[in-house]
């Protein structure tokens, strides 16, 4: 397979195919994330700071 | 370390003592590492700040400073943030506390070894892949313990989903194990020798994917994960835009990967690759912005602490910073502005903006946001930190601006010709050099700045941290916590349709790729009929992609392992065929024709005194490079170089066409562009014939011994690389060789007026230096009538043609 495609000079076609391989994947990405619900988003976007409240220390 | 409340709570007591062991270590290792930059930033422009000593001259500290940089500073700053942030999105203790002490211990371990062997010359000659490889092994042990404690600790967490910050370090964790296990792959010829597996371009392309993405998943991804979670924290504020997280995450692992040929534009590699590391690194502007921006809007409404508060001074100036790096690095990508760029200083003013203000201020901001918490104080002093943030900000503009000057200038007079372009402009390559040492002056100063603002954040630090105490933090769980995440939902992540039918078509698609006859039509087959069916599910089931997308997020395992399968991808296009293909036997044109044991030896310590941080083996196929180094470089003729030599950095001349033909009368004595006694004096004094060098002496070569020892394993393990040494060459036959070409030198030499020993390590050096760019070319000679270039070495020295 890599034999033809190194002397057939397929190699051209490599970034072409590589490049909307990549963009499909960037595009269903982004329409999969603009689906998200707005419950979810505010509750995973505020994730980092939900454990404030019950956060304290102990000596170690 | 948990403790049962009531029938419904659990409070569980974080391991915050790793986290202040890994700050505490990075904060000593940057130290270590920025003084190593401002030394060997010195000897750039005073070379006698190489001090005549072998273990401290700039091609043996610069590893030492890059990898302290990158893997000790970064490296323990990154495990500081991930072992504190981890705890706390997955509301659970770190998962062994042995792990994570074998883990602390093992780093440092690993770190106190290369800053030993590196500047004692043991090295494998590879960019930020310097490390010998008992070591190698060592870094890849320790980072599985790394992985199995994080893993072990998203096994058993108590927070549902996975929040974006666990994403990257998943990410860094599982692409770096392949980045690193596929570059250090190495055959040992001893305890502290090996070659690389991969040679010429195979190893360039492999060296840049590894090298390329340590800037990318252990610069980039993990300081992305420790933004998104200490940037919130600071301001007080969520993350702007999940949405944008998820579309940033995924489009930056998988495109990052792609880019590493970047690095080798106009060079051998093949077109579609060069073009490939162009395009994909174009495409990184809008993950990388993506990035930035979501970092940066995360302090809206908090804008006016930046007045007040250190913390958001350095996190913002930091991904300020890393905006800048990747915007400029995509422009460097571009074929037309990488000829300017490349081998200047403009690369390494790139590089220090994306270390010093993206790593650097995110570690700053880091541990002066930690600090007061894992010491349950307040910081020392606000006033030294803001002194920190201004001093290391006019440090940075000064080595950056410096850098964009020296580069650009460098690079104009290089590339500059005269006589509608059949003259160069500047034809003394050190008439460029002296151009730039003004701003190389600045960069020490500006370098400088930089270190002595981190002196005084390490003051800070310390008088904080003893006018306070060691806490751990605490939080309390719901026990019913446990249960959600138990293992009801255990295997959903991979039985969900999205996943299997991913696998199975990736799995066909494979077969069709590398099966052949009846595994290829099977492969071309199933392949559709799988993706009709996925399409046919997902029409007909009526099943949501968001409730599969949700199922994915709360699986660690499944999400880890699309998270590979995606960074796989752009290395498994670009490396499969160049590692399948170009092969000797595939070679046509120009084939390197092999070392004889004396060069071979002479390329060991080549290598070992870093000389490749300064000179290329590699001639652009460009012409004011032609004019000046001579005939362009082609991909045959280093594919027998385990490690290739292309280099990045271009402070001395290319050494690609350095080398000649066997001189008459000599059997296999070779002279070059320069006679024997010309680089014996440049190796002894390089200001004796050239005029205004920076390059170090070299006076140990002639006073050590060439170790010969293991030359006949040297050997063996080539021709196991596919070098055509002959199979039944003895010790004595090798030996016997070497002592006859370096005879032949030091014959030479004494001519001139020069005496050494024929054993000493500068004889063997002159070899290799008079040997770079030979090669046989056999497109003219008929394959059958081919000459036989394999060792015992006369059939070489006598069959192979002219190689200029």
């Amino acid at each position: 397979m890599f034999k033809r495609i190194i002397y057939d000079n397929w190699t051209n076609i490599v970034p072409v195919i590589s490049f909307w391989l990549t963009f499909g994947v960037f595009m269903a990405i982004t329409i999969r994330a603009l689906c998200f619900k707005k419950d979810f988003v505010e509750h995973m976007g505020n994730l980092p700071l939900e454990d404030q409240p019950g956060e304290s220390e102990s000596k170690a | 370390m948990s403790t049962v409340k009531s029938t419904n709570t659990t409070t569980i007591e974080y391991d915050d003592k790793s986290v202040r062991w890994f700050l505490v270590a990075s904060v000593i290792w940057a130290l270590v590492g920025l003084g190593a930059g401002v030394l060997i930033a010195s000897q750039l422009n005073f070379w006698r700040m190489n001090f005549n000593m072998e273990w401290l001259t700039f091609g043996r500290l610069r590893p030492l400073h890059t990898n302290a940089a990158i893997f000790a500073f970064v490296g323990n700053m990154m495990f500081a943030g991930i072992y504190y942030s981890t705890q706390r999105l997955c509301r659970c203790r770190t998962a062994s506390d042995l792990l994570s002490k074998i883990h602390f211990w093992g780093w440092q371990g690993i770190i106190v070894l290369a800053a030993i062997t590196l500047p004692l010359g043991y090295s494998r000659g590879k960019e930020y892949a310097e490390l010998i490889w008992p070591i190698n092994i060592l870094v890849a042990v320790i980072w599985l313990v790394f992985a199995a404690n994080f893993f072990w600790t998203l096994a058993k967490r108590n927070e549902k989903s996975l929040y974006v910050a666990l994403w990257f370090y998943i990410a860094t964790i599982v692409t770096v194990t392949m980045l690193y296990v596929v570059n250090h792959l190495s055959l040992p010829t001893s305890f502290t020798h090996s070659y690389p597996i991969f040679g010429g371009v195979q190893d360039a392309l492999v060296q840049w994917w590894y090298g390329h993405n340590a800037v990318a998943f252990f610069l980039t991804t993990p300081i992305l994960g420790i933004m998104y979670y200490f940037v919130p924290k600071a301001a007080n504020r969520p993350v702007y835009s999940y949405r944008l997280s998820v579309i940033h995450f995924w489009s930056l692992v998988f495109i990052y990967i792609w880019a590493g040929p970047h690095h080798l534009l106009n060079t051998a590699l093949p077109g579609w690759l060069q073009t490939l590391g162009m395009l994909f690194s174009l495409m990184l502007w809008a993950p990388s912005w993506g990035g930035m921006l979501n970092g940066l809007l995360t302090l809206r409404g908090a804008w006016d602490k930046l007045r007040t508060d250190p913390v958001i001074k350095f996190f913002a100036a930091g991904v300020t910073f890393y905006g800048m790096a990747t915007f400029e690095g995509p422009l460097l990508s571009i074929k037309s502005v990488n000829a300017l760029s490349h081998y200047t200083d403009w690369t390494i003013g790139h590089v220090h903006g994306g270390t010093l203000g993206w790593n650097g201020f995110m570690a700053a901001g880091m541990f002066y946001w930690l600090a007061p918490r894992l010491w349950n104080t307040k910081l020392y002093s606000q006033n030294l930190a803001n002194m920190h943030f201004w001093l290391g900000m006019v440090g940075i503009l000064l080595y950056v601006a410096a850098m964009w000057v020296s580069g650009i200038t460098q690079g104009l007079m290089l590339n500059g010709t005269v006589d509608q372009g059949t003259l160069l402009a500047y034809p003394n390559f050190l008439d460029t050099l002296q151009a730039i040492r003004p701003m190389m002056l600045f960069r020490v100063i500006g370098g400088g700045l930089y270190l002595i603002g981190f002196f005084m954040m390490a003051y800070n630090l310390w008088k904080t941290a003893k006018g306070g105490q060691p806490v751990n933090g605490t939080v309390e769980v719901e026990s019913a916590m446990k249960e959600m995440t138990g293992s009801a939902t255990k295997f959903r992540g991979y039985l969900n349709p999205p996943v299997v039918y991913s696998v199975l078509i990736l799995g066909s698609a494979a077969v069709m790729i590398f099966g052949q006859g009846v595994a290829f039509l099977a492969g071309i087959f199933f392949t559709g009929v799988f993706t009709l069916a996925a399409i046919s599910h997902f029409e007909f089931s009526g099943a949501k992609w968001s409730e599969w997308y949700d199922q994915l997020l709360e699986h660690g395992l499944t999400f880890t392992v699309l998270t590979v399968i995606a960074a796989a991808i752009g290395g498994m296009v670009q490396i499969i065929p160049t590692v399948t293909m170009q092969r000797a036997e595939n070679i046509e044109g120009h084939l390197q024709i092999p070392y004889t044991s004396l060069e071979l030896t002479g390329r060991d310590i080549y290598v070992s005194e870093g000389c490749y941080n300064c000179h290329s083996q590699m001639i652009r196929t460009m012409t004011p490079d032609i004019l000046r180094y001579g005939d362009y470089s082609r991909l045959g003729e280093s594919i027998y170089d385990h490690p290739f030599q292309w280099g990045s950095k271009r402070t001395g001349p290319d050494l690609a066409r350095e080398g000649g033909d066997i001189q008459s009368g000599a059997e296999l004595m070779r002279i070059g562009k320069r006679s024997n006694d010309w680089h014996y004096l440049h190796l002894m004094d390089p200001r004796q014939v050239s005029d205004g060098s920076n390059m170090p002496n070299y006076p140990w070569l002639i006073a050590k011994d060439a170790k010969t020892g293991t030359l006949m394993s040297k050997i063996n393990a080539m021709r196991m690389l596919g070098v055509p040494y002959d199979i039944g060459l003895s010790e004595e036959e090798v030996m016997a060789e070497y002592n006859l070409q370096a005879n032949e030198i030091v014959a030479d030499l004494a001519e001139s007026g020069v005496f050494v020993e024929p054993n000493k390590q500068i004889v063997a050096l002159i070899a290799y230096l008079q040997k770079l760019g030979a090669f046989e070319d056999n497109t003219k000679v008929p394959k059958q009538d081919k000459p036989d270039t394999s060792l015992p070495f006369e059939s070489v020295a006598t069959a192979t043609p002219a190689n200029h």
